[in-house]
């Protein structure tokens, strides 16, 4: 069976891939934009832009290799029990690194390629129009389709409806239901109302603002009703922990398919209708794109606002909420590498297990049980784990923690070493069972040694 | 038809937004009946607050060029054609004639100019 830090690693090491492709499909010509420059048509068959988007596929691609070569290593490292905790380390770096580098190749070419948009002369207007807003009357009149709210309050329905058939995991399906709600709130928040506006071809702002939409409401339905998957997977599935994992991952997978293959779906239509603009009068907006990544622009009384190529929208950093929201995603992204700290810690630390005071207690890292003697029933030793599920808590080879389900003790509060048996199974009067082990078996032992005693007094 | 809003000019923005719209109409990228934004529409397309836009159309609903209340949208009108232009045009016609008489030029270079210039309009 493959170790935790090796399914960490091969989980995400298909990450870098996806990301190169992405980014060197910004190297093609969309809405007159490449690598986030925006230029008149006659620049896509220049020399020296042609020279520097070929060495910018190339880096990106080096980058992608490297990275998931050290997947690679990362997930052949993480076998080996004495190092599964460093490559735990190791690989929350690696995710920082996955999500930095890429984006730093892609700022310095796009650096470069304004610089020599500024050499050549084709910026479209002087240096004072840097702060026109352009925007299509005609378009802005149009009334798109719209989906309706109401496709996603009867998908919120049908991933409550397993509460009915279910009572004890009413709070796993309220979460799924407030996920789906979630995708709502984005979907309908999250989207900038702003046409497409290329240049001043009116039908071809509209075709494209209306694909864009379409797109985006399409991302949003799926991902609600992959969360509307989720909870009955959770009804179905959680007495068999393969087809619970299958469950919860398919629609996962659907999801991640469905929403990359949409973005390079219009992406590919606005470089295949975009490819006649760039001459005479086209929309230029590279004086508020930072890098061509950060939208950074004082004149927009928006904070959400679409980014200029695909389906993604971005945040208007020059507004206080926008920076406030770039701050705690960098705070997020820079505390990766503590998490992974914890995740070795958590992983390198045993299981202790120990009875003291009329009290049974058992303790690894932030998980601690205490049960009062006086309140135990009954206390078993159990010499093999039962099929269990996972409601909330953590796990991995050397620990299980949390509260899991199973068909065999009901709801069950675990803290124990699934590798070093045997557990004791301890019922309470208040109706809770636990299920303890320590990760040394004599502790685990003692404390069974020592219950009739202590059951006595108590 | 383009609106290009220039935040970097002394013109606040609503008076830009009811010039652009008034030249659209004369230069007939807006036609009569034509259907503009709702308010909400057209300052997110513009990225500014809604009221400025309100500010514009009612403007623009004062000088007779568009018509229309909140629930049925706001229309270009038809040019009735008879009426003379108001005190506040003449005004501004009278004195932008003026500066440019003051500025050197004869009777017959303004009146070219005035031509010119609307040749631009009509050709558009």
């Amino acid at each position: 069976m493959m170790s935790t830090a090796t399914i960490l690693w091969l989980s995400c090491s298909w990450t870098p891939l996806l990301i190169w492709w992405t980014l060197r499909n910004s190297a093609r010509f969309k809405k007159n934009i490449v690598v986030g420059v925006t230029f008149p048509r006659e620049a896509r068959e220049d020399v020296q832009v042609k020279a520097f988007l070929t060495s910018y596929r190339h880096l990106q691609l080096a980058c992608a290799i490297v990275l998931v070569a050290a997947a690679l290593g990362g997930a052949a490292t993480g076998t080996v029990r004495a190092w599964a905790g460093s490559s735990m380390f190791c690989w929350s770096v690696w995710i920082l690194v996955v999500c930095i580098v890429p984006e730093v190749i892609y700022a310095l070419t796009n650096r470069r390629l304004a610089a020599l948009k500024d050499e050549r002369g084709w910026r479209p207007r002087g240096a004072a129009a840097q702060r026109v807003t352009v925007a299509d009357i005609g378009a802005a009149a149009q009334s798109y389709p719209r989906v309706s709210s109401i496709w996603f309050v009867l998908i919120c329905a049908a991933s409550l409806l397993p509460v009915l058939l279910d009572r004890d995991n009413v709070v796993i399906y309220l979460l799924f239901a407030v996920c789906v709600l979630m995708m709502w709130a984005i979907f309908r928040w999250c989207y900038r109302n702003r046409s497409e506006v290329v240049d001043d071809n009116t039908a071809l702002t509209q075709t494209l603002t209306r694909i864009r939409r379409r797109a985006w409401a399409r991302v949003f339905l799926v991902a609600a009703a992959s969360f509307a998957f989720m909870s009955w997977a959770q009804l179905l599935f959680q007495g068999s922990t393969n087809l619970y994992f299958i469950g919860m991952m398919l629609p996962c997978t659907v999801l991640g398919i469905v929403a990359f293959a949409t973005e390079m779906r219009v992406r590919s239509l606005q470089e295949r209708l975009t490819k006649a603009s760039g001459e005479g009068f086209y929309v230029d907006e590279d004086d508020h794109w930072i890098f061509g990544i950060f939208y950074y622009n004082p004149d927009d009384a928006e904070l959400i606002v679409n980014e200029r190529v695909g389906i993604n929208t971005s945040i208007n950093l020059a507004r206080p909420a926008g920076k406030a929201i770039v701050v705690a995603l960098a705070c997020s992204l820079l505390c990766l590498p503590v998490t992974g700290a914890f995740m070795a810690e958590e992983f390198g630390t045993p299981v202790t297990l120990e009875l003291s005071e009329q009290t049974i207690r058992a303790h690894h890292l932030l998980t601690t049980y205490e049960i009062d003697m006086a309140d135990v029933v009954s206390v078993e030793l159990v010499d093999q784990l039962p099929q269990m599920t996972r409601t909330f808590g953590g796990a991995s080879e050397t620990f299980l923690e949390g509260n899991f389900s199973s068909d065999a003790y009901g709801s069950l509060k675990v803290c124990l070493n699934p590798e070093v048996g045997p557990w004791l199974l301890v019922r309470t009067r208040s109706g809770t069972t636990y299920l303890l082990g320590a990760s040394d078996t004599a502790q685990t032992e003692t404390v069974y040694e020592e219950v009739p005693s202590a059951l006595v007094d108590a | 038809m383009l609106l290009q809003l220039d935040f970097s000019t002394a013109a606040p923005i609503y008076q830009q937004i009811r010039d652009q719209i008034v030249r659209g109409i004369a230069e007939g990228e807006l036609a009569p009946g034509e259907r503009l934004p709702t308010v909400r529409a057209l300052a997110s397309e513009c990225g500014v607050n809604a009221m400025t836009v309100s500010k514009a159309y009612q403007l623009l609903k004062q000088e007779g060029h568009v018509l229309g209340d909140r629930r049925g949208g706001t229309f270009v009108c038809e040019p009735d054609g008879s009426s003379d232009p108001d005190s506040g045009i003449m005004d501004a016609l009278r004195m932008r004639l003026a500066e440019l008489v003051a500025g050197g030029m004869s009777g017959k270079e303004v009146l070219a100019l005035c031509e010119h210039l609307l040749d631009e309009i009509a050709y558009r």
